[in-house]
């Protein structure tokens, strides 16, 4: 009787793991290589035929990751109308992905979280409506850009609530300083002053958390917007602070804003740190977890300088450098510290189940008092499928810059040439044609996502 | 076996049905902004203003009809609401009502008017006088409309309110600021087996 049933709860235990294993297994990432390679060559007509074609390796749990590459892949390439089409569905699919299944959740405590369909970071889905509110910028769709912007607030102070307010990431200082942008072109003088307020108040957080100080010409901007509104009080605290006077006779005067992607946004790896747990009888059970961690994949220390030349007349030339105004990598960092926390028990909670589940496993194996051999094997095996099932969730929005940078140039109304020449020599954009209207802001965005 | 391959046989079949139904049916979706609110929106605030002892005023001052053009109504929200169908519907409603005589708005597009608008220095008073030039209209209708949103985990409640001021264009003052508030409560379940 024991006999026979022994290879048939083997079988049955084998298949069972087999086909759970290959569900838990993370996608295939190696068409990455070759897609990045594209991107950092500006070859990003080829970067999203390899994201397309490479949609099967995504399978039915990361679509919200297809949709995403996809989205600033088509950003990048200066396609606003589909960047917003494939933005637009990863949104969704992310607000649908909110109910969630009790199921696959419970399976994700047995096995790990890559059975779970990916619904983007935190700050990945608000990243979604900054990409969303630049493709509007571009499209001189300013009123579409701010709904985009005011998306981003809404999604923020959602996910405050989740961290009960102890969460780091809870203002995007650089949709902030875009808003106030679009709402200076829109002569909305009024709410630009408040978004450019809130903008500086936000780097204060952002130079505190992420090492990012208020770029140096969000100053000027306080003062031309607070003089433009006769706030003398506002003026003169701005001034104090080193911003520029401004003289009402540039009222005219358009702008140039010039955002700049630079280098390859973090990914995550797998770290296995090993936790101890004592039991009832106080014995100390150590088990090795699987927690995700984001390593950088661009140091900084790389800026541009960009250069407008005047049509009417070439002599005369207006410079300026870019400053980083939002790093991705570091958001991303802390984010996912923020997350950790809770990620450390679930992993652990995990680990202990399936240390109880093989142990019984394993003393059922032995009672069942077959051969020795069988038994290590049936062990073995045991042990292999909590081993390798314990993996961490490393999915995330890889084609991502790692800074956003930005420099801003005042001019009057006219036609100009610019060039933009990154401080290692290795990138050059050369002549692009800006038209600068008077009292608007003309936005250009530059990839040099390397 | 035998059981999965039922499940799987169960799992087949049409996908997708098609019913007619009547325009004017109050349908909601996805729990955004559409056309039963842009008409409704439309019919009770121009009922309103119509109302207003305003008409009356001028047609004992000028001894004729007031001269309306509709112009901006911009979307301060945080969904994108399509304002052009609304302002159409402000539009027919105007028409429709005998009571004014409504002067068409030579740029269709919005985004042509706030760019004509916005083309000169001082936007406001310019594209006023320029309004009242080109079209030849006494008074203007505009607004906007924003959006509170109060979320907690899968319930959401949204208000739109939509503000219109009628000014005449010649004094620019307002004789006219209406509002309309709609509430919507939207509700996503937070699981499912």
């Amino acid at each position: 009787m024991v006999i026979r049933i022994y290879p048939r709860k083997a079988l049955w235990f084998c298949t069972a793991a087999l086909s759970l294993f290959l569900m838990s297994c993370g996608a295939s990432t190696e068409f990455y290589t070759t897609v990045e390679q594209d991107v950092s060559q500006g070859r990003y007509d080829k970067a999203i035929e390899g994201v397309r074609s490479n949609r099967s390796a995504y399978g039915d749990k990361s679509s919200v990751l297809f949709n995403l590459d996809m989205g600033v892949l088509y950003h990048y390439a200066g396609e606003p109308d589909s960047s917003n089409k494939y933005l637009f569905l990863a949104e969704k699919e992310i607000e649908d992905l909110y109910t969630k299944s009790i199921s696959l959740a419970a399976l994700s405590f047995v096995l790990n979280d890559n059975v779970l369909p990916y619904d983007g970071e935190d700050f990945e889905r608000v990243l979604v409506n900054v990409f969303l509110a630049l493709n509007y910028a571009e499209k001189n769709q300013p009123d579409e850009a701010l709904v985009e912007a005011r998306k981003v607030d809404l999604k923020l102070r959602e996910y405050a609530k989740q961290y009960e307010g102890k969460n780091k990431y809870q203002e995007d200082a650089f949709i902030r300083y875009i808003a106030g942008a679009l709402y200076e072109s829109g002569d909305e003088v009024n709410d630009a002053f408040i978004s450019y307020r809130k903008a500086y108040e936000t780097y204060r957080t952002y130079l505190k958390e992420y090492g990012t100080p208020a770029p140096s010409f969000l100053l000027d901007d306080l003062v031309r917007t607070a003089t433009l509104l006769s706030f003398t009080e506002e003026t003169k605290k701005y001034l104090a602070l080193g911003g520029k006077p401004f003289d009402r006779k540039s009222r005219s005067d358009g702008s140039v804003l010039v955002i700049m992607y630079a280098g390859k946004g973090p990914i995550k790896e797998e770290i296995r740190p090993t936790v101890s747990i004592p039991d009832s009888a106080g014995i100390l059970h150590t088990f090795q977890i699987a927690l995700p961690k984001f390593v950088p994949r661009f140091r900084g220390q790389r800026s541009y300088q960009v250069a407008v030349r005047s049509n009417a007349d070439s002599t005369r030339t207006v410079g300026a450098r870019t400053e980083v105004v939002q790093n991705v990598t570091a958001i991303a960092s802390k984010a996912l510290d923020d997350r950790l926390a809770m990620l450390y028990l679930k992993s652990g909670g995990r680990a202990v189940l399936k240390f109880l589940a093989a142990e019984k496993a394993k003393s059922s194996l032995s009672k069942d008092g077959d051969s020795k051999a069988k038994n290590v094997l049936g062990s073995l095996a045991i042990d292999l499928f909590v081993g390798v099932t314990e993996q961490a969730d490393v999915r995330t929005w890889r084609t991502l810059p790692a800074e956003f940078q930005m420099a801003r140039v005042n001019l009057p109304k006219g036609d100009y040439r610019m060039t933009v020449v990154s401080s290692d020599g290795a990138y050059t954009l050369r002549d692009v044609d800006v038209r600068v209207r008077p009292a608007k802001t003309s936005f250009i965005i530059v990839d040099d996502v390397r | 076996m035998i059981a999965i391959v039922l499940i799987g046989l169960y799992g087949c079949g049409p996908s997708k049905t098609v019913t007619r139904v009547e325009p004017e049916q109050q349908i909601d979706l996805s729990g955004d902004w559409n056309d039963t609110d842009s008409r409704l929106v439309a019919e009770e605030m121009i009922k309103d203003v119509l109302s207003r002892p305003w008409v009356g005023e001028f047609r004992g001052d000028k001894k004729r009809t007031p001269d309306v053009i509709v112009g901006t109504v911009k979307n301060r929200s945080s969904e994108h609401i399509p304002t052009i169908p609304f302002i159409k519907n402000l539009e027919k409603e105007l028409i429709n009502s005998g009571r004014v005589n409504f002067v068409a708005n030579k740029e269709e597009r919005t985004e042509v008017r706030e760019e004509r608008a916005d083309q000169q220095e001082n936007a406001s008073a310019e594209s006023m006088k320029r309004f009242q030039q080109e079209a030849g209209a006494d008074f203007m209708l505009r607004g906007d409309i924003t959006t509170i949103i109060d979320q907690e985990g899968g319930d959401k409640v949204k208000y739109y309110q939509v503000n219109l001021e009628l000014v005449n264009i010649e004094s620019n003052r307002k004789v006219w600021i209406g509002e309309k508030k709609i509430k919507k409560f939207v509700s996503q379940s937070g699981t499912k087996l």
